[in-house]
């Protein structure tokens, strides 16, 4: 008999997912609630997410800004677009939306697709428009 | 809920709020100095011992001047030793939650008497290093790592705001403008200049002129810091310090016959990540610490004669005005436009000139929403004085609305 491994829900399991491609949120069975980050206590309804659920990584911009007076880490790329993203089977995050460095058009409701981007020892996810 | 023993303000002081006045100062100097004004504003009978106790509210010396354990270091150079003193740090929103504190420690009656402040020195740190810090008010695993800086997250809920409800940029001009010119009258503000003044003055020196404040505001003098956001929808980086002296009611006709009542108040917490909020156009936070408010103090938001909200950007504003139910939601822009929340408005909000005018020394605007309501109720506000204040409502969000406290003074 093959017992699959299932990671705990921790960061250091969100983040190793990552690694292997996967972006993996939690799900409440009783809310049918996606959350991200992936988290052991639905905040809905306090009880335990007991399950991983893996999303396939497309969603829309519900929020965005372009920034111009940056962090001192993001110095070298501005002016750079962020924004809040919901997945297709719910849950959101906040990314980089990479291909919308300055635009004038509205991003909101835009089609997105995940990059995962490694930077060094840090695993980002980050944001392509699509549509 | 109610309080089981009555608070009221006794005394009020505070520092103007600047970027460049107290750049000699350490933020304990800057304390002191609105302490020793709260002091002085007490009517009659007041001694330094009568201090019980300390709820100081700052968000980061350990960042701007390498400095923790604020509240001991400021009741040490207050001369107020051995009397207890508390660090409070919930980001913006640092002392308006400290004077919840001590208003809850004087109910409990282990305390008659207790000072409550909030203190920030933040110009020791350049720009980009004010922005790193805070920054880390919001969650640095899920917000900042992603690029999030504090003005992209109020940025984001405006376009969030204006595709939702048809909000627009000139709108958040029309609180910008408001709240320069309310500054213009407020001997404390840091800016002290309206914006029709700062584009005639800069585009002098230019050789441009501008037709209108809208001109300037949308010319490259004021640049965008996080779109939609430009350098006038931000509030500045300041220094500065206000305090406030909180007594028990009946206690408190000892130092003065005009107290300021604590009517009511309310606080609530909600997700640090912008993201996983519901709604991306409300703080959820203001609504629920508002609704507590009400309650306790027996109001309607209608009963409000004047506020003073968190607007660390114009944005802000038009949010509180609406979750604090002001106008109906999606109607802030409109009525700030309509100049409804002007000083002779039927809705006056930020007489003093708001964050964005008045500074945003994050730790101590908590605390000079109090102070703002000493002195409207008491009619001692001078040339920004609201006329026949009677019942005022102060908002104080710590980051982008994890935090938020909501106060109702009344006479
Ligand atoms: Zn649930």
């Amino acid at each position: 008999m093959i017992i699959m491994s299932v990671k705990p829900f921790s960061l250091k399991s969100f983040r190793e997912y990552l690694s292997e491609g996967k972006i993996m949120a939690s799900y409440c069975p009783s809310c049918k609630k996606v959350h991200l980050p992936p988290r052991p206590i639905c905040p809905n309804c306090m009880g335990k997410t007991n399950k991983w659920r893996e999303l396939k990584g497309e969603g829309i911009i519900k929020a965005y800004t372009t920034i111009h007076v940056p962090l001192t880490k993001m110095m070298s790329q501005s002016p750079y677009t962020v924004g809040v993203i919901e997945f297709d089977e719910g849950g959101r995050i906040s990314g980089l939306i990479t291909n919308a460095r300055e635009t004038d058009r509205d991003l909101i409701d835009l089609r997105v697709k995940a990059q995962i981007v490694k930077e060094g020892e840090e695993i980002k996810l980050c944001f392509k428009i699509i549509s | 809920m109610n309080l089981s023993r009555d608070v009221a303000l006794i005394g009020a002081g505070m520092t103007r709020f600047h970027n460049k006045i107290h750049a000699d100062k350490t933020s304990r100097e800057i304390f002191l100095e609105a302490t020793l004004e709260a002091i002085n504003s007490v009517d009659k009978n007041f001694e330094f011992k009568d201090i019980e106790a300390l709820f100081l509210g700052t968000f980061s010396g350990d960042s701007f001047e390498n400095q923790a354990h604020m509240a001991a270091l400021m009741a040490d150079w207050l001369g107020i030793n051995p009397k207890p003193a508390i660090r409070i740090e919930d980001a913006c929103a640092s002392s308006g939650v400290a004077i919840s504190m001590g208003a809850m420690a004087i109910a409990s009656g282990l305390y008659d008497i207790v000072m409550v402040g909030g203190v920030e020195k933040m110009t020791s740190l350049d720009t980009n290093k004010v922005t790193d810090t805070l920054a880390m008010a919001a969650d640095n695993l899920f917000e900042v790592s992603a690029g999030f800086t504090f003005p992209g997250l109020y940025a984001s809920i405006a376009t969030a705001h204006f595709a939702k409800h048809g909000s627009r940029w000139d709108q958040l001009a029309a609180v910008s403008i408001k709240n320069h010119y309310n500054g213009s009258l407020n001997p404390k503000a840091h800016f002290q200049t309206s914006v029709l003044d700062v584009a005639k003055k800069m585009g002098e020196s230019r050789g441009l002129t501008f037709k209108d404040e809208m001109e300037f505001l949308r010319s490259p003098l004021n640049p965008v810091v996080a779109y939609p956001l430009r350098l006038f929808d931000c509030c500045p980086i300041s220094d500065g310090a206000a305090v406030v002296i909180l007594a028990e009611a009946k206690k408190a006709k000892r130092f003065t016959d005009t107290p300021i009542f604590l009517k009511g108040l309310g606080q609530a917490s909600d997700t640090m990540c912008l993201s996983n909020r519901e709604d991306l156009t409300s703080l959820k936070g203001t609504k629920i610490a508002a609704q507590q408010a009400y309650k306790m103090a027996g109001v309607k938001p209608k009963d409000i004669d004047l506020a003073v909200v968190h607007d660390c950007f114009t944005i802000a504003e038009i949010l509180a005005t609406e979750d604090l139910g002001f106008f109906p939601k999606g109607e802030g822009g409109v009525a700030a436009e309509e100049g409804r929340t002007a000083i002779n408005g039927d809705k006056p909000v930020n007489p003093d000139g708001g964050l964005k005018a008045k500074g945003h020394p994050v730790g101590a605007t908590g605390a000079a929403m109090a102070y703002e309501m000493f002195k409207q109720l008491r009619g001692e506000a001078g040339k920004h004085q609201i006329a026949d204040a009677e019942i005022g409502l102060s908002h104080n969000v710590g980051a982008s609305g994890a935090t938020v406290t909501v106060q109702i003074y009344g006479k």
